[in-house]
């Protein structure tokens, strides 16, 4: 069994002292499909959460796949669906009774004057809503590469010779 | 602990592990959080550090949830700790002598400031030079890692108020100590150290035990019970299999208890006999009652000169840098409760939880900039405070329902009171003065609100040491009052909670109480 054999041989470096990366990720193609939303679903609340966090310099919510990384935490926590289903309809109803077209065929000024009164309201049936896909678009836009890194600068788990710490000395006591 | 220094003084050791080693290289270390996300979707899973409650639960009283955590295997939570390793004073030791709150321990600090001595030798623990009354020094300890921007300005606004911050003593190496390499400064700690840069248990100790050719372990062992000769002496346990479950008996002339605090517990109610009809050593009644932890809430701020500045990598040696000491006991002012608190800064800078923009109100790019401004600018206050011992907060065995292999699992029922309410007020006060020194712009937050119940991960008291063996279980060298070659040797024994990580005090008890047990072995005792 050469290959268990291998395989042993690099745990026991592994646990020696000194540095050994864990191996890369392994490089699957994203899956494109939503697992819970149905399409219709899924352009709503990809439009929802690009209006929460859009596309400025950096990439936004729909760049970073934010709403298939919402689908997946529904399908692992099934009991936030029933909100999705709902607020997705009602949102749908809420656009046509002021524009007469749903949610994703406003332009984008009139989906932030519809948005703008649910952000404000948290306490209503939409406004809760609005304030579960925020809360879910922010869960998952700052745990991607484009939120956390090339959004926000973070550039950490890596390894470092040293740690230099604060540079400022107007900080400092 | 117990293995290490036994082995090292010729005594045979066989350990019983409810899990296996767990290898360094299959943590999840070096893993982005992205890249986490795609693992997953791949099909690949962390070790399974953390035990399933699925697979062993444990039960509470309606509406009175505990989030325990536990880990089956080699080194158990030492894997994945916190490595903060603050030494007890006698301001701990002793308060219950000055509040009349339960009873004292039955050490001083001067019976195990030797061995708080060896531990830091031994595990390399980094710290500065601040010996003071609630927080005692040690000459051992390693260089401090530098503080970050956010941890200089909340020392710096600490100490304009009178508050005293100083740097955080951890079981991290800033330095290669005694042949385990130094930290790399990439902060994933709680996935498991790909290089061991931290005391666990594992690598610090069982290794070494092993070498020693007296270590004998048996995974997946999950035990059962402690089990009696007539003379009521303990002889050996049963335990289960993890795998196959099948019950096994092993014996021996002694036995030491080291399961964490919940399991240590369980085991020893689920030891009743006719001889020992409450539990193995358990005559006193307290075996099981007076779980304690620390209360702890959170506070955030900005600090104004480090929004839309410079993005660092804050990570550090993962966690606070720096650390608040316990100060009430020192204005002579009189408090509404007793007990103290302190106060820690994990998640200071730049970090991967951006819960915070959770309470930035709005929405668009007005929203997406506040959120990147106020990311270097993170300030985390994080207060533990001593929850007391109260008989009422038990685990029980009596009437649970029974685990896979037919032993009745644990039910805990815990919960703080009017004591613990009124020090998180003074708790929120002290937060407070440090962010309004600081000019800190302050998330919205509920002073009435605590961390969730167990979530400090540190239960102690379950079977507390003390002098009286009508209301303790052991005697100050963790050994049983009714059964004298058992002894117990993790948070269980400890007969306060404090406002202290407790790790680092179980090592030294551990050490000391298998210094006298193998003293006891030599003299015939037992």
């Amino acid at each position: 069994m050469p290959a268990l054999a291998s395989a042993q041989e690099t745990k026991e470096v592994g646990d020696q002292p000194g540095h050994l990366h864990a191996g890369p990720a392994i490089q699957v193609p994203a899956p494109s499909q939503p697992t819970f939303f149905q399409p219709s679903e899924f352009r709503v609340v990809d439009a929802l959460c690009e209006r929460i966090i859009p596309r400025s310099d950096t990439p936004g919510a729909k760049e970073a796949g934010v709403a298939l990384l919402i689908d997946k935490a529904i399908v692992a926590e099934p009991a936030r669906g029933a909100s999705y289903r709902a607020g997705i309809s009602d949102l749908n109803a809420l656009a046509s009774d002021s524009y007469g077209k749903e949610f994703t065929a406003l332009s984008e000024e009139q989906q932030i004057a519809l948005l703008t009164p649910l952000s404000l309201d948290p306490d209503s049936p939409l406004g809760r809503f609005f304030a579960l896909v925020k809360d879910m678009t922010i869960d998952a836009y700052y745990k991607t590469e484009a939120g956390l890194k090339t959004e926000l600068g973070w550039h950490g788990n890596t390894y470092l010779a040293s740690f230099p710490g604060c540079d400022h000395p107007e900080h400092h006591s | 602990m117990a293995a290490w220094n036994l082995t090292r003084q010729g005594v045979n050791v066989t350990m019983l592990d409810a899990g296996r080693k767990f290898n360094r290289s299959e943590f999840w270390t070096h893993v982005k959080p992205w890249e986490w996300q795609q693992r997953l979707d791949a099909g690949q899973k962390p070790p399974p550090i953390v035990l399933d409650p699925v697979e062993q639960p444990y039960i509470t009283p309606l509406g009175q949830n505990f989030a325990l955590t536990r880990v089956w295997g080699r080194g158990g939570k030492t894997n994945i700790w916190g490595r903060v390793s603050l030494r007890y004073s006698d301001l701990d030791f002793t308060g219950p002598l000055r509040d009349g709150w339960e009873i004292p321990w039955p050490i001083r600090y001067k019976d195990i400031e030797p061995y708080y001595d060896k531990v830091d030798q031994l595990i390399g623990v980094c710290g500065g030079d601040d010996d003071q009354d609630s927080l005692p020094g040690s000459k051992y300890f390693l260089p401090p890692p530098p503080l970050r921007c956010g941890e200089h300005i909340i020392k710096k606004a600490a100490s304009s108020v009178g508050i005293g911050v100083v740097p955080i003593r951890r079981a991290v190496l800033t330095q290669n100590h005694n042949g385990h390499t130094k930290c790399h400064y990439c902060g994933a700690c709680g996935s498991g150290c790909d290089v061991g840069a931290f005391f666990n248990s594992s690598d610090y100790l069982i290794e070494p035990a092993l070498k020693t050719g007296r270590l004998n372990i048996i995974n997946n062992a999950v035990v059962a019970r402690v089990l009696v000769d007539e003379r009521g002496l303990a002889n050996g346990v049963q335990y289960f299999d993890r795998q196959t479950k099948e019950e096994h008996r092993i014996f021996g002339r002694r036995v030491v208890v080291a399961a964490s605090c919940v399991d240590s517990t369980r085991i020893l109610l689920n030891s009743s006999s006719p001889r020992f009809p409450n539990g193995l050593g358990n005559s006193s009644d307290v075996v099981g009652r007076y779980l304690s932890e620390q209360i702890r809430v959170t506070m955030h701020g900005f600090a104004p000169e480090l929004k839309g500045g410079k993005v660092y990598n804050d990570d550090g040696i993962g966690g606070a840098h720096i650390y608040m000491p316990r100060f009430n006991h020192r204005d002579g002012r009189k408090r509404d409760y007793i007990r103290g608190f302190g106060c820690q800064f994990w998640y200071t800078g730049a970090q991967t939880d951006l819960s915070y923009a959770k309470s930035i109100p709005g929405f668009g790019l007005n929203f997406k900039k506040a959120v990147k401004d106020r990311y270097p600018a993170v300030l985390a206050l994080h207060p533990f405070g001593e929850a007391i011992p109260k008989a009422e907060n038990r685990i029980t065995v009596k009437g649970s329902p029974l685990d896979r292999y037919g032993v009745p699992v644990s039910r805990i029922a815990y919960s703080v009171g009017e004591n613990e309410r009124r020090m998180s007020q003074e708790m929120y006060d002290t937060t407070l003065e440090i962010l309004h020194a600081a000019k800190a712009e302050i998330i919205p937050f509920d002073r009435n609100r605590l961390e969730p119940n167990g979530s400090a991960i540190h239960e102690h008291g379950t079977c507390r040491m003390g002098e009286d063996p009508q209301r303790s279980a052991l005697n100050g060298f963790c050994q049983m009052h009714d059964v004298k070659n058992v002894f117990v040797v993790d948070g269980s024994a400890f007969t306060t909670a404090s406002e202290k990580n407790p790790t680092l005090t179980i090592l030294a008890l551990a050490w000391r109480a298998t210094d006298h047990m193998a003293g006891e072995m030599r003299r015939g005792n037992v």
